[in-house]
Formats: C-alpha cells, structure tokens, sequence
C-alpha cells in the first residue's frame, strides 16, 4: 500500500445521487485487485477530518501504458459532499490499494455477481476479470427506480448476462435484487450450482445470506464499515464473526480476527480482515 | 546534514528519546500497521495499544463518528491482545527496530496493573510504561483512577515498585486539578506525565434519538479541537512538577507540537492524527528541526517552558 497524492481526470454526475470520479494514481491502478479499496483524504486540511474509504470501480486507461482508477459513489454526507465539487486537476490524498479482496472460485458453473445500489461498482473489476476468463457470467443489479441503477451498459459489454431489478418494479424485476436471485434459482434460470459474490447494503447481504443457506452456495460479500485509519490500526471497522466458520484460506497468522473464550462471537477488522468476508462467516446482527 | 545541526534528544527518566515525538496510545496500532508509511526508526518512541491482563474485544458498533470537521468521539473499548499475546506475537516485531516501546497498561485494579508490569518485566526490549489512569476503577466505584488523587497515587507507587522502567503516568484530569495529580505522580514516583486523554462525551442522533454509536453512549472526545485545552493542562503540569511532561491532544502537525515544547512540554504525542495521515509524526519531527533552525536554536531543550510572559 502506498500514500500517494492524485490528480483528478474527471468528475462527473450519474445519477440524480452519484458520480464517478477518476484519479491519476498509477501506483495503486497497477496493483489493485478485484474488491479492494482506497482511502481517501478529500479537501485537504479544509475538508472533512477523516479519509474515506471508496471501493476501486475499474481501472481505465488515461494514455499510453498508463492507467488511472475510477470510483463511483453516492453523496451521502461531509466528505461525499466536498467530493462532489471537485474538479479536474484538483487533488485527493489516496491511501492504497487496502484490504483483502474477492477470490475467483472457477470450481463452479456459473459465476453471480450480485450488487445493490453502489454496490455494483465494487463488483466491476472482478465481473471483468471473469469476462475475461471465459466462464459464465450473470449479473444481477439492484436498485431502488430506475433512474438510480448504476454501470448496467458497462456490465452488459462484459460476456454474460445482466438481470435489473427495481425495488418499486418502474424497471426489470420489481422486488429486491434477492428475491429476483432466489425466483431465478426456483425456476431454474441460475445453476445453484454456483458461486456468488455481492456487494449492497447490510439487510441485503442478510437477506442473500438466507438464499445462500436454504440453497448451499457459497457466496463472498464485501461489507462496509466507516473507517478511521483504513490500515489496520484503530480498530473502529470491526465485523462480527462466527469464530468456529472462519475460512480455511485464511491465513491465520496475518489475520486479524480475535475472539475471545467466554463470547460466541468475535471481531474481524473490515479493513485488514475484509472488506470480503466469506458469507458464513458474518454474524450480521450487530 | 540538519541531524547535525539540531539535537532533539529528550530524556524520560532513565529512557533517552532520540527526538520527542511519539505516537498517543491507540492511535497507532502496535506500530507495525504504518510500517509501510514511515520509517519506525524515526520516532522517538512508539507507544503501543493500550494492553489489558486479559484479551479484549471491545465494544459493540458502531465505534466512532466524526463531529463538526475537527472533533471524533470514540468507543474502541480497549479491544486488544492482552498481555501474553503481546509480549509473544507483537513485540518480537518492533524489537527489529532500535526505536524504543512503550508499553500502555490498563487495569481494572491496582493489583492487575502491578500483574501486567509483572509479565511486562519478564519480557525483553520494553523501554517504559505507560499508566492509563483514564481506565475505570472497577473495585472502587467505576470511577476513572486519575478521577481520585489517592487512587492516582496507589497505582502510580504500585506499578513503581514492580518496575525499574520509566513510567509516564498518563492522566485524564476532568474532574481532579492536574497540578494535584501531576504532583501525586511525581511523589508517587513517575517518570513523566502525559496529561490528558481523550475525555468522554456523547453524542445523539436527533432523528432516532438515539447515540450516533448504536448501543455505546460514552465515548472519548479527541481531535484537532481539543488542543487549547490540552495545552492548558499541559502549561498546568508543567508549572506543579519537576518531572518531564509529555503534551498532546489535537496535534496534526510542527507547529500544534512546538506549542506545546513553548508551554513546557519536554516530548508530544501525536493522537487521532495518525489516522488521518499516517506520515503525520514524521513530518512532525522535520518541522520541529526546522524551526529550531529558523530560530537559531541548537537543542529542543532551548525551546521548552520558553514561552514570554511579559
């Protein structure tokens, strides 16, 4: 991870509620994995007191050999509300690339990537990495109306099949992107012979956790935390975990995780540990 | 060509600094997290998460929000390795680098701080103790040690007559003057005093009235806000003890620090700042050359308690 000072190529409005930003940061563009974030100090002194955290959207090519990253977000409070005002040639103070990301499973026979609101962003550049390998790809975007879904024409230049829903039905499935995942296995339209990964809100990650249940799959999910220092250090971004269903990939003496005897639970850091987590893994009630 | 120049060398107690900036306990991990960042070997001493008998998990979510642009409030609630884990999977990573650790103790007594001084002692390449006061007194009421002088005192004598290391005793004054418990300190036997932690407060969300940290209601109050009244306390301990003082609270750069060198400060510690820019405490220790140099000073001892009264 690198502390890096980015100009900014591009800011511009998606949607009524999100932009996408690209910055000039080649030595985070070059080393970012799939489900990764960045941490970002945006305004300088005068802007909001803490860093950012901002999952890495994909990785696009500014000139010759040479690539800048984008993110999309939505604006939501302080720091999201400066952001939106910056312009090209401004800067941010970029942190990154930060945290464990999504692992591809090629054992299955269909690859899912399911995303609420913004959360497609953070699906991008793993959906491409999966284009670009060759194995089947669905995509199943959620989102509240139709004018709010987000990067569809981008997934649907990638090799595979994109699904909308639309929580008030005006596009696509009308119903959460989770009931048109678990309709979608009922009928038969997806294997359950698959592998999911997803990224929304925390009651839809819940909810997919029941589908994922009820139907033995194995989903990754990438959680999101406010963060104070993004490396480990403060300990704010705590998830609980189930500590007797930790993944075996894990490596035990990088993690993080700590539980203690007399708890049934224990505290993953979503910074160091995550921001993928395996979804039997997240004890999400907390 | 500037090492050359300046000497920022400090001394607590026994314990040489090779410059006076360290990191606020909490704030920096056990080090090793900004390892990518700076160059530990640069600090004057790193001062490690505040380390309990037992392991801790800490408080429920959500554990901090930002106030206002200058201010954090917080509730990590102590999580940490414990004692044993530290001393076995920490420390043999910062004993790759000369820069000395301190170690944050916390107890819920005075018996359990002299048992992890214990297990401190039995371990290699500890350079001094840090007291947490702040830390409820659990057998006696719940209230914070440094709340209580005789409290203050017992822990501070305790902890001394199980350690030759240095000991900064560091305080949370909200309620007992500093001057009294920077002297109580100092009879007591401490080395140094670092006056102030964060303090406590709240804070509600008006919508749903309930605290904006879920189901935590106290949380510690620190960031950029908090300086003038850091220094103050800072200013107030200098003036009642001997013994260094080790000043901090809101400091996010040279500057905020050199404040507190002028105020009587003999080292600072750099808090929540860390989280901001991880580099912070580096640039800090290249400010304060710069300035000495600006003003023609030759050591950063010429520079504490210089502030003009007249």
């Amino acid at each position: 991870m690198i502390q890096v000072t980015s100009k900014i190529v591009s800011n511009r409005r998606m949607t009524a509620n999100c932009w996408r930003v690209v910055v000039d940061a080649p030595g985070i563009s070059s080393s970012v994995k799939p489900g990764q974030f960045i941490h970002v100090k945006i305004g300088g002194e005068s802007g909001p007191l803490f860093r950012r955290p901002f999952s890495v959207f994909r990785r696009i090519p500014l000139r010759e050999g040479h690539f800048g990253i984008e993110i999309v977000y939505e604006v939501i409070g302080a720091g999201t509300g400066v952001m939106k005002g910056l312009r090209k040639g401004d800067t941010l103070d970029v942190i990154g690339p930060l945290g464990r990301g999504f692992e591809l499973d090629r054992g299955k026979s269909v690859q899912v990537v399911v995303a609420g609101g913004t959360g497609a962003a953070c699906l991008f550049l793993l959906s491409e990495e999966i284009s670009k390998a060759g194995l089947p790809l669905k995509v199943l975007l959620g989102a509240e109306t139709k004018a709010s879904v987000l990067l569809k024409k981008e997934y649907a230049a990638l090799k595979g099949e994109v699904m909308v829903s639309t929580d008030d039905g005006t596009y696509g499935f009308h119903g959460f992107v989770t009931q048109m995942l678990d309709q979608a296995f009922n009928e038969g339209k997806i294997s359950t012979d698959c592998v999911i990964y997803s990224s929304g809100p925390e009651p839809m990650l819940k909810a997919l956790a029941s589908v994922c249940r009820a139907n033995r799959i194995p989903a990754q999910v990438s959680v999101e935390r406010h963060m104070m220092c993004g490396i480990g250090a403060c300990l704010a971004c705590v998830c609980k975990v189930d500590p007797n269903r930790i993944s075996k990939k894990r490596d035990l003496e990088s993690s993080h995780i700590q539980s203690v005897s007399d708890k049934d639970f224990g505290y993953a850091l979503v910074c160091k540990d995550g921001p993928v987590f395996d979804i039997d893994e997240v004890i999400f009630d907390d | 060509m500037i090492k050359e120049i300046v000497d920022l060398s400090v001394d607590l107690g026994q314990l040489r600094l090779k410059n006076p900036v360290m990191p606020s306990s909490g704030t920096f991990g056990y080090g090793i997290e900004f390892a990518d960042f700076l160059n530990l070997n640069d600090l004057g001493a790193i001062v490690v998460k505040g380390t309990t008998l037992h392991p801790r998990l800490g408080n429920f979510q959500r554990r901090f929000t930002e106030i206002a642009g200058s201010a954090e409030i917080s509730t990590i609630g102590l999580q940490n390795v414990g004692v044993e884990k530290f001393i076995r999977d920490k420390l043999p990573l910062l004993q790759k680098f000369e820069t000395p650790v301190i170690v944050n103790i916390a107890g819920e007594s005075v018996e359990e701080f002299v048992t992890i001084t214990d297990a401190l002692m039995q371990a290699d390449g500890i350079g001094g103790i840090e007291v947490n006061l702040a830390c409820p007194n659990v057998q006696g009421g719940g209230l914070q040690f440094s709340a209580d002088r005789d409290a203050t005192f017992e822990v501070v004598k305790a902890v001394r007559s199980a350690t030759h290391l240095p000991i900064i005793a560091k305080l949370c004054p909200t309620i007992t003057d500093v001057s009294i418990l920077a002297k109580v300190c100092e009879e007591a036997g401490a080395d140094a005093i670092c006056p102030i932690y964060a303090v406590m407060g709240m804070t509600i969300d008006i919508h749903t009235r309930r605290s904006k940290l879920g189901k935590n209601i106290l949380a510690s109050v620190g960031g950029p806000w908090m300086k003038p009244i850091a220094l103050k306390l800072a200013w107030q301990a200098a003036q009642a003890v001997r013994i260094p003082i080790v000043g901090g609270g809101g400091i996010t750069c040279a500057e905020d620090a050199i404040e507190f060198f002028i105020a009587g400060a003999t080292a600072v510690q750099v808090g929540i700042y860390n989280f901001v820019n991880p580099q912070v405490m580096i640039k800090t220790v290249e400010g304060i050359k710069k300035y000495l140099i600006e003003h023609r000073m030759k050591n950063i001892g010429d520079l504490r308690g210089s502030m003009d009264l007249s």
